[in-house]
């Protein structure tokens, strides 16, 4: 299994957990993972849950020699990371990440299904997917209501990555940590923070900013996975893909 | 309407509202919220007037929901609850710019009353914020008059972390316009006063009716569906045990 799901008292900590492929989010793993997030969304009596990746890097992403290989591949991939970011954001729990290393693209993406989110610094954080002929699209809509629609053009379009202080400015991240020793001792402490509230209050709360907030809605998000979609089988993309990415790999 | 806990000056196009119980640090009862409601009326048909000032007498500016004066009545609090849902939308669709000057403390409902403001302005060591999930209380009413404040990410952090934080935080997450020091406060405030004033008066009433329209009517509904929401969490069992924990002994 490349997904782990405790119950650890009031908290439920699900760990992104390949390490040795920095947790590259392949089909397999997407399906553990909302199934976990299903496991713990219904079955857990917890108010909280935790996100962490384990090693080094948090998240670098969906598995693009996947997406290279096959335009299933790419159609799962991305079906599979849209219904994650829902099932983050509609989880009964508050949901807490901490980010180490690297949350790129997908990584990025799960990152707007979440609450809170602390993160390392020295961490990279963005979307440089456009160079491999895809779009973000599928986050967009969770990504504008984190940071607001002109700071979403600017990574979107740009692709530019940013880091921990840059993600914490832009409201990516809301809590930063100088080392990956505070980043574990951060999140910790506020997962035990929230898991010690009212858990009625803190569920309701979290359902009336759903309710709020469109940006969570099916419809929304359903459009933005097509936009994605689209542009991940259009012929651009699996040119750019063996230009940019499997090439580029094969010569380092 | 006679009124003791709210008072309405009016000088030179500007309406002076404030908060007046400040042996409870301005917290909100029903009565209050009742006076705030007959005080904004009287500004909403009063043409001359072209800014209001939003204040409260003593050290704090409003330090919430007086839940003390009802700890035995569960459904008073849902109905202030409602009641404040219904006095923010009438200040916020107010046709001239409001300005709350904030000292002290702006907690929970305070931190409401604040957030329907065009500004905001306080001083460092105030204490601000919205600890109401602390209280097994659901922020539905400010919710999404924050998120149109601060944007949906802050708004989600800040409402579900609970807590408060100091004046310069508040700067920092976009919850006040401006903090400066205490004794600046005064200052500070007459020179936002001032420039709304230098503008001309029918611009800026066009525009903050234009402002006001763009926000929409969904909004409006929203905050009114928030303060059931909120009204039905507070009569909870959940709720009702914390606050009676605050008064214990």
């Amino acid at each position: 299994m490349t997904i782990t799901l405790k119950q650890d008292g009031n908290i439920s900590r699900l760990v992104l957990d390949d390490s040795t492929r920095r947790n590259t989010l392949t089909v397999s793993m997407l399906e553990d993972m909302n199934a976990a997030l299903e496991e713990a969304g219904s079955g857990h009596r917890t108010s909280v849950l935790e996100l962490r990746g384990s090693g080094d890097v948090f998240c670098a992403g969906i598995d693009l020699d996947a997406c290279h290989a096959s335009n299933a591949n790419t159609v799962a991939l991305l079906t599979g990371l849209s219904k994650a970011i829902r099932r983050l954001r509609r989880l009964p729990q508050v949901v807490v990440a901490g980010v180490q290393g690297a949350a790129i693209a997908g990584g990025s993406a799960l990152l707007t299904g979440c609450d809170f989110c602390c993160v390392e610094a020295e961490a990279k954080l963005g979307y440089p997917v456009t160079r491999v002929g895809l779009s973000a699209a599928v986050s967009v809509p969770t990504l504008q209501g984190k940071i607001g629609a002109a700071a979403t053009r600017g990574l979107v379009l740009e692709g530019r990555v940013i880091n921990g202080r840059e993600a914490v400015a832009l409201g990516l991240a809301d809590q930063l940590a100088e080392s990956r020793a505070e980043l574990d001792e951060l999140t910790e402490a506020r997962c035990q923070n929230l898991a010690a509230k009212p858990p009625n209050a803190l569920k309701t709360t979290k359902a009336w900013l759903n309710e709020l907030e469109s940006a969570g809605d099916d419809l929304v998000l359903d459009a933005a996975l097509q936009r994605s979609l689209d542009t991940a089988v259009h012929s651009e993309a699996s040119e750019m893909l063996e230009k940019n990415w499997i090439q580029k790999r094969t010569a380092s | 309407m006679k009124r003791e806990l709210v008072s309405l000056t009016k000088n030179g196009g500007v309406a002076r509202v404030g908060l007046k119980r400040p042996e409870s640090r301005n917290a909100l009862c029903a009565t209050m919220i009742d006076e705030l409601s007959s005080v904004i009326a009287e500004v909403e048909s009063d043409a001359e007037l072209r800014v209001v000032v939003l204040e409260g007498e003593g050290k704090s500016f409003c330090a919430g929901m007086d839940l003390k004066g009802v700890r035995d009545d569960p459904s008073a609090m849902g109905g202030m609850l409602e009641g404040l849902a219904q006095v923010s939308v009438r200040i916020r669709t107010l046709s001239i710019p409001t300005i709350a000057r904030v000292q002290g403390a702006a907690i929970g409902g305070g931190c409401g009353l604040l957030a329907i403001c065009d500004f905001a302005i306080t001083h460092p060591e105030a204490r601000i914020g919205y600890p109401e999930v602390d209280l097994g209380i659901c922020p539905a009413v400010v919710a999404p008059w924050l998120i149109q404040k601060i944007g949906a990410g802050k708004a989600r952090s800040l409402l579900l972390a609970g807590g408060t934080m100091n004046g310069a935080a508040a700067l920092d997450h976009g919850l006040v316009d401006e903090c400066v020091p205490f004794e600046m406060l005064d200052e500070a405030v007459e020179r936002r006063t001032k420039r709304i004033l230098a503008g001309g008066a029918n611009a800026v009433r066009v525009t903050k009716e234009w402002l006001n329209e763009l926000e929409g009517d969904k909004i409006r509904q929203d905050v009114l569906k928030g303060g059931q929401l909120s009204a039905s969490v507070i009569q909870g069992e959940e709720a009702q045990e914390r606050i009676r924990q605050l008064w214990k002994d």
